[in-house]
């Protein structure tokens, strides 16, 4: 039997009131599409989302965890910095990088923003410029832009209103035995 | 036939359908291929099981008397249930449950659609809250038929099996019983003959996509709608209704 493992995702879900995307956790799924339908059944049960990214796992890059303190902290001292953006040349090749934040160990890391950079490095560096100074982070991930999967707009309808009427998902819905009070 | 009697029977047809389907969906929980797949096919579960529900309890508000959703989904034999023969069909493997979900999904889209027209209140209510459901459940189904079509050798070989099986019970579909036939000329049913056309040219392309050939029809089975059953049914019945025969009006 072949054992082939389906590919990782990591999914972020924008909710309701939220205004970024949030890393929820990660599936298996053999492409995109399933990728964000698995997502939508497993994440957004209970009313969690309107929007659904999905980034296959080994295209993220991460801020090496080692380098953690240089990065964050240099950008403190750094307080004669302020975010801009430039246009660059198309000749320079430069990519569309999007960059998610972890803004706190423990919390999930949150999309803040897009860059452009020319390679991986210099989108963690520009990352680190443009979106650590005002967020104490402890943890960047940055993506090429075009490695984001989204649900279509037009299917919006039909992947998050039906949980809207689930009340039995939600953990109100039961009541419990009264015995069960005295634990 | 009185109009009270073909509602009843028509509003049967269209909850066991959901019911039995949901039923069959829900032997996965816990062992699908996959967690995050387990979790979709229980999750379509519960849709129908929600869809079924709400047909239930309008037949027991215009049965009244003692007549609840649960007696009149769990007190019936099997001659009085009115579900398709296609979705008592067992799950066999992966292959089989896809196919069987896909042929339905394709109907019950097309089925919600019309019945968003119905003359019947309740009905155009239940069927408006179910398209949303059905639709999401078409494109699951669809994209588990085209990527175990288009996938490898074996899976190929799986469905393609499985869609030659299944095939059988789909003449089903578009054999209208006398109470559906009545239903769509008292306004409150879906025309099956409108839904032909469209469910062929919807399995047409998903099987192109798939590279799956639309399959001859070459043997007929009919009767679920009439209460003419294959044998699976009775077993389903039988662990489905043990705990309210067993113990009459358990709740938990």
């Amino acid at each position: 039997m072949n054992q082939k493992e389906w590919p990782l995702w990591e999914v972020f879900i924008r909710s309701k009131q939220g205004l970024n995307h949030k890393h929820v956790g990660s599936l298996h799924a053999v492409d995109y599409d399933m990728a964000i339908e698995n997502a939508r059944d497993v994440y957004t049960r209970r009313m969690e989302g309107v929007s659904i990214w999905v980034i296959e796992s080994n295209q993220i890059h991460t801020s090496e965890p080692n380098d953690q303190v240089a990065l964050f902290e240099s950008a403190n001292q750094k307080i004669y910095k302020h975010p801009t953006f430039y246009n660059l040349p198309e000749e320079l090749n430069h990519t569309m990088w999007e960059v998610f934040i972890q803004s706190k160990q423990g919390l999930n890391h949150k999309h803040v923003g897009s860059l452009y950079a020319v390679d991986v490095d210099m989108a963690i560096e520009t990352a680190r410029d443009g979106y650590t100074r005002s967020i104490e982070g402890v943890s960047i991930w940055v993506v090429q832009s075009n490695q984001i999967h989204a649900n279509e707009p037009d299917e919006q309808d039909a992947l998050f209103e039906p949980a809207q009427d689930k009340t039995y998902r939600h953990p109100t819905f039961y009541i419990l035995p009264l015995e069960l009070n005295h634990m | 036939m009185e109009h009270q009697t073909i509602k009843l029977d028509y509003l049967l047809h269209l909850a066991d359908n959901s019911m039995i389907l949901g039923q069959r969906n829900a032997e996965w929980c816990g062992h699908g291929p996959i967690l995050e797949q387990d979790i979709a096919l229980t999750n379509i579960s519960l849709d129908l099981f929600g869809e079924a529900r709400n047909l239930y309890n309008y037949i027991a508000k215009l049965k009244g008397g003692n007549t609840t959703e649960d007696s009149v989904a769990f007190l019936r034999d099997v001659l009085e249930y009115r579900n398709l023969l296609l979705v008592e069909q067992p799950n066999i493997d992966w292959a089989y449950t896809i196919v069987r979900q896909f042929f339905f999904d394709v109907f019950h889209f097309y089925q919600m659609t019309a019945l968003c027209q119905s003359n019947d209140e309740h009905i155009r209510s239940i069927a408006i809250k179910s398209l949303k459901e059905c639709t999401y459940h078409l494109k699951w189904s669809s994209e588990w038929v085209i990527r175990l079509g288009d996938g490898t050798e074996v899976s190929h070989q799986k469905i393609k099996t499985a869609l030659e099986d299944l095939w059988d019970y789909t003449s089903e579909l578009f054999t209208p019983s006398e109470t559906e036939t009545k239903a769509v000329e008292l306004g409150f049913g879906a025309d099956i003959f409108l839904i032909k056309p469209l469910w062929e040219q919807k399995v047409k392309d998903i099987l192109t996509e798939a590279t799956l050939e639309y399959p001859e029809t070459k043997y007929t089975q009919n009767g679920g709608k009439t209460g003419l059953h294959s044998e699976q049914l009775g077993f389903i019945l039988a662990e489905m209704q043990f705990l309210q025969r067993a113990y009459p009006g358990a709740e938990w």
